[in-house]
């Protein structure tokens, strides 16, 4: 059993990743931890109110949910279990931090992708990503849409990736 | 009875029998206080009328000048001193006093009684040398005559107003909350067939009627576009049936015109056999719309797998059309092959996609047409996307209209009745069909079918 990091910005695209690195891992049963950087709230009554489970369930959407629910009935007998997690710093000490204590035992994050920011305090933890004390591998499986059909936020970002790559080389 | 003076007298009567029970509870209460405070006053001047007419203490004096000093006399008080002899009688006579009541003070060593204003007390007082008296007292109850008739009297008129004032409130209230319903009625009332596209003004306040309104407005939506949908249904259907209808017309007269040759004949019967292939098959089409229009009792429903119908599908569609390419996508199909079951009727569900893949194939110039399949805990997912010619925006909502044809499909021949024949039988199953489009770039279409939500 395996405990994988995947950074994710609550896109249906953003699960391609998941895909790829389901398919990339050799272990036969893999735990999937999808993450979000967002900044805690600046203002006190904010911080007072603030509560993880609430913002979680705000950014995601139902085609996102329900991309998810794909992927698990895809991959029933591989992912035991996955779940959405949001890191609220954004320094190296908090997120080494962070992984140990969550037990993470190898990270995936994409090549070549700008997450897309869903909420103004969003920050990027790829840089984070990047250099960590444990494994962590690149997939060059994703990338921000330059034109053909561009995201439409629906399940069917998660489809025709490599249909498209196929297509791309062919022309 | 009208709902306006239904309030008035239902807020009028609990206001007054709220009031009147409220001020005869003062008023009871009021005199029953004044009655045993009095009592009890005349008691004690009784008891210090006995200590100074019949005892000789030394410091007599000091008694009655504080009595003199601080006891100021009740209006019309008199004082009583009868003795009481050995077998329980008065000597000399009751002095005009009731009889029943002084043998209840004899009995009781007290004792009260009341005669009209003039209000008695007495105790039973032994002297020091073995002497027996009772002592009464009594005067006129002043409290009682003069206070409680103001009391009461200020009671009356305090209802008297306080009734005058719930007539107003009420009426304000009823006001108030008739007001709106009012102008609702005569705004809808100024609603008719002819001018559907008027709709109710709606308050800006969040209470039950801007609710009302807004469900008003919803409901007129609703109208409107249904009356909508049957006038282009009307004028799109008669338009479709009328062109082979008339070209059947004109062929057939333009025959007849003159004596023609045997070929020539047999050319305008094709032609006409052929636009009455058409006309035939326009027909069938709408009354298999209007079958599936119907909640779908009739159809024999059993297990599908949706994978096997893609193909069957995908095989069938490039029949038709060889040009038309396809591509599959299957690999976000589940592991559990359950989840790819479904109960349907395998028919429909073949006919359905088959139009769906169609379309695509036939609005994207043959390019190739993607189709994924995948599913969710509950629903199967089957994606089919093309990047032909999409579907105007402002147009996406009339897709599902029979007859509708998007304003840039014109060099593309259809019927414009294969996608509401689509939906009616996703919706028959219980599932979804959502269309996504961009212009000149291409069309997604998301169907989503429930799956293992029936027992087989």
């Amino acid at each position: 059993m395996k405990k994988i990091l995947i950074p994710t910005d609550f896109t249906v695209k953003s699960l391609i990743l998941v895909r790829e690195t389901i398919e990339q891992a050799t272990e036969e049963k893999i735990q999937i931890v999808l993450v979000h950087g967002i900044q805690p709230p600046s203002s006190i009554t904010e911080l007072l109110f603030f509560s993880k489970s609430k913002l979680i369930n705000s950014l995601q959407t139902e085609e996102f949910i329900n991309a998810c629910k794909l992927i698990k009935s895809k991959y029933q007998s591989r992912i035991s279990s996955m779940y959405v997690d949001i890191i609220m710093g954004n320094n190296r000490s908090y997120f080494h931090n962070y992984l140990t204590g969550n037990q993470i035992d190898e990270i995936y994050f994409p090549l070549n992708y700008k997450m897309a920011v869903k909420h103004p305090l969003s920050f990027d933890i790829i840089h984070l990503l990047k250099k960590c004390p444990i494994k962590s591998t690149a997939l060059d499986c994703l990338q921000n849409p330059v034109n053909i059909n561009a995201e439409t936020e629906q399940i069917s970002d998660l489809f025709f990736t490599k249909l498209q790559t196929v297509n791309l080389h062919e022309a | 009875m009208k709902i306006h003076n239904k309030i008035i007298y239902l807020l009028i009567s609990v206001f007054v029998i709220y009031t009147l029970s409220f001020s005869g509870f003062v008023y009871y209460s009021i005199s029953n206080y004044a009655f045993t405070d009095f009592y009890k006053r005349l008691e004690i001047r009784a008891a210090i009328v006995a200590k100074i007419q019949l005892e000789k203490l030394k410091d007599i004096t000091t008694i009655r000048e504080m009595n003199q000093e601080y006891l100021e006399k009740l209006p019309n008080q008199e004082e009583y001193l009868l003795e009481v002899n050995d077998e329980n009688k008065v000597k000399n006579g009751t002095k005009g006093l009731p009889l029943h009541f002084i043998s209840t003070i004899i009995n009781n060593g007290a004792g009260n009684f009341n005669d009209k204003n003039i209000f008695y007390s007495g105790i039973r007082y032994k002297t020091n040398n073995g002497k027996d008296y009772v002592v009464i007292v009594s005067a006129e109850n002043y409290f009682y005559t003069h206070h409680i008739v103001y009391l009461r009297n200020l009671l009356f008129t305090s209802l008297a107003y306080a009734l005058l004032l719930i007539v107003f409130i009420s009426l304000f209230i009823s006001r108030t909350l008739i007001h709106p319903i009012k102008n609702i009625i005569n705004e809808v009332k100024k609603i008719s067939s002819e001018n559907l596209h008027l709709r109710l003004k709606t308050p800006k306040r969040n209470d039950p009627f801007s609710k009302l309104t807004l469900t008003f407005n919803d409901m007129l939506n609703r109208l409107e576009t249904s009356f909508e949908t049957q006038k282009n249904f009307i004028s799109n259907a008669s338009h479709e049936l009328n062109t082979p209808l008339t070209s059947i017309i004109g062929e057939a007269d333009l025959a007849l015109s003159k004596i023609r040759t045997p070929d020539e004949y047999n050319a305008a019967l094709t032609k006409i056999l052929e636009e009455a292939e058409k006309l035939d098959k326009k027909t069938k089409a709408l009354l298999f719309l209007a079958q599936t229009g119907f909640d779908g009792k009739s159809q024999k429903f059993e297990k599908v797998r949706i994978d096997q119908l893609i193909l069957d599908v995908k095989e069938t569609v490039q029949r038709i059309n060889t040009n038309f390419k396809i591509s599959i996508d299957f690999s976000l199909i589940p592991e559990n092959p359950e989840k790819l079951k479904i109960k349907g009727n395998e028919q429909l569900l073949h006919l359905a996609l088959c139009n769906i893949i169609i379309n695509a194939c036939k609005y994207s110039d043959n390019k190739p047409v993607f189709i994924a399949l995948g599913a969710s805990d509950k629903d199967a997912i089957i994606i089919i996307r093309d990047s032909g010619i999409g579907i105007p925006e402002n147009e996406l909502q009339y897709i599902y209209d029979p007859y509708f044809r998007a304003s840039n499909t014109f060099n593309y021949e259809g019927y414009g009745i294969g996608l509401p024949l689509s939906r009616n039988i996703i919706l028959m199953h219980k599932g979804g069909l959502v269309v996504n489009s961009t212009i000149s770039k291409g069309t997604t279409v998301e169907i989503t079918l429930p799956i293992n939500v029936y027992k087989l």
